[in-house]
């Protein structure tokens, strides 16, 4: 699953975390856990539908001229920014930095990114329920980014993958 | 802070929240200024005002060759002090007469500008004018003024370096209303032989 | 450009592509949503000519209001004559209005003379409900003049706009 071949910029934290983020997946996914997309899916719905209203209302406007497209464009600039304010409200409260959600039998894994940009910290925070959404545990751990990037801003996969995988409750790893 | 673009991009987008904070401060203190300066009070004493209505054959002056126009023009004395419009943000004073009369109907109201000043500094904001000739010769949608009265007034316009637009009027002390005189001398315009 | 998304899953690069597209959508509908608040198809003008001088320069930014069924005499409007290629930025000498309709006549404050040479055709006044784009009510000197330069420079704007584009999906979050 390894693909990343270019080299991060040693000196952005945002950048090492996307790179971070980018190989999440695939250990949670050798750990055995079924992607779900749901969150990510639901995202790009709301965006992509608002960009292609505003198409739309561009297209009609121009087509129409200013006074016949106003009810129109009224309408459409409504609607796109209901969508704008609903984007901003799943990525703030719901999807909150999501950068991996699967499931295991009756076990929901959900884990989440962040840091600060003036720390060289990639932090996680894995959320683990049961069927019924009751939380089986939470936990947030904080990894230092040089255990697992060489001096050149390479990701060393195996040392990440190690790292994460110690962050897994040790009974939900014999499962 | 680790890469040429980001830094470029910091400073720009620095740059333009401090212009536009800049822009913020210079306009309320200035707004603050004029609303305390009382500017929508500044009296203006017009002594007299004067129509002369003449006839004009010319699209430039709203007639054409088979039918004329009335044409009104003022000569107007009044004086007033305006430098209570001029503060830091003033970037010109426009300084306007008008009058205003009513049409055919009574859903119709007219209004035009008989004279116009543009005043950039606060030296010349003291007006006094004798015998003031309007600029403009003035005609309205129809051919003629029908001896109706107008309400004259002296109103102003800032226009500031940066901000909103501000309008007012003075208060006038003497003339209030002018009345459209007849057409002078009302001669017939010769027809001419050659076209 | 495949090289631009690398390492990053299909969703990622939807992601990616929409996190542009929401930021070249979203300027366009803010600018829709004043249009429509201002009833302005035009809400914000540049100017391109010195006829209102000094007042405005070319270059200066205007910010235009629609929503009065009336304009009134020393108002600065923009209006917008069919069949002619620029909006033109001038004050109202006169207006003559009825209950149905409002006839005005402007000039340029720094023109000796009024408008009628610019306006169509045998036409003496301009119509408010078909020709005024809008009234001039809030200014900003001088912003304008990097629109003035980028329409009069085609290459220089596509260059940047493709840069801007390229810089946008290369940069996450």
């Amino acid at each position: 699953m390894s693909k990343q071949q270019t080299s991060a910029n040693l000196y952005s934290q945002n950048d090492l975390k996307n790179v971070c983020d980018d190989h999440i997946s695939s250990i949670f996914g050798s750990e055995g856990y079924t992607q779900t997309h749901t969150l990510v899916d639901t995202r790009l719905a709301l965006g992509y539908t608002s960009i292609v209203i505003s198409a739309i209302v561009a297209y009609y406007d121009y087509k129409v001229g200013f006074k016949n497209a106003l009810v129109f464009t009224t309408t459409g600039v409504i609607i796109y920014f209901v969508l704008n304010a609903a984007l901003t409200y799943w990525l703030l409260n719901v999807e909150k930095n999501c950068v991996f959600q699967g499931t295991k039998g009756d076990t929901r894994i959900t884990v989440r990114s962040g840091g600060k940009n003036t720390e060289p910290i990639y932090e996680l925070e894995i959320v683990l329920e049961d069927k019924l959404g009751k939380n089986i545990s939470h936990e947030k751990f904080k990894l230092s980014f040089e255990q697992f990037f060489d001096l050149n801003g390479f990701i060393v996969f195996n040392k990440f993958s190690k790292s994460v995988k110690e962050c897994l409750p040790k009974d939900k790893k014999k499962m | 802070m680790f890469s040429a673009t980001q830094r470029l991009q910091n400073v720009f987008g620095h740059f333009t929240s401090v212009f536009l904070m800049l822009a913020a401060a210079i306009m309320l203190l200035s707004y603050t200024h004029w609303w305390l300066e009382d500017i929508w009070e500044l009296p203006m004493s017009v002594r007299s005002v004067e129509p002369k209505i003449l006839m004009k054959y010319s699209r430039r002056f709203g007639g054409s060759n088979n039918q004329g126009k009335e044409n009104c023009k003022l000569k107007v004395d009044f004086d007033g002090d305006l430098t209570p419009l001029f503060n830091w943000n003033t970037k010109q004073l426009f300084v306007y007469l008008t009058a205003e009369y009513d049409g055919d109907r009574p859903d119709i109201s007219n209004k035009v500008i008989f004279w116009d000043q543009i005043i950039t500094d606060k030296k010349d904001a003291v007006l006094d004018y004798h015998n003031l000739a309007s600029l403009y010769s003035v005609y309205d949608t129809t051919n003629s003024f029908n001896q109706r009265n107008a309400t004259i007034r002296l109103e102003w316009n800032i226009q500031p370096y940066v901000g909103w637009l501000i309008y007012g009027e003075t208060v006038i002390d003497g003339i209030k209303t002018i009345n459209f005189p007849a057409v002078e001398g009302a001669k017939k315009r010769k027809t001419r032989s050659k076209k | 450009m495949v090289s631009l998304f690398n390492g990053m899953s299909p969703r990622g690069v939807l992601a990616q592509v929409m996190t542009v597209g929401l930021m070249v959508t979203s300027a366009f509908m803010f600018w829709k949503g004043l249009a429509v608040v201002t009833n302005s198809p035009s809400p914000i003008v540049v100017v391109l000519s010195g006829s209102m001088e000094p007042a405005f320069q070319r270059g200066d930014l205007l910010f235009l209001w629609n929503r009065s069924p009336r304009v009134n005499v020393g108002d600065i409007v923009v209006y917008d004559i069919k069949d002619k290629a620029i909006p033109i930025v001038h004050r109202v000498m006169r207006s003559h209005a009825s209950d149905r309709k409002q006839l005005l006549l402007t000039k340029g404050d720094n023109n000796p003379v009024d408008d009628l040479d610019l306006y169509g055709y045998k036409q003496n006044y301009l119509d408010r409900e078909e020709e005024i784009i809008g009234t001039v009510r809030g200014y900003l000197p001088k912003i304008g003049y990097v629109t003035i330069f980028l329409s009069e420079n085609a290459y220089v704007k596509k260059i940047l706009l493709a840069g801007l584009v390229v810089v946008s999906l290369l940069q996450r979050e």
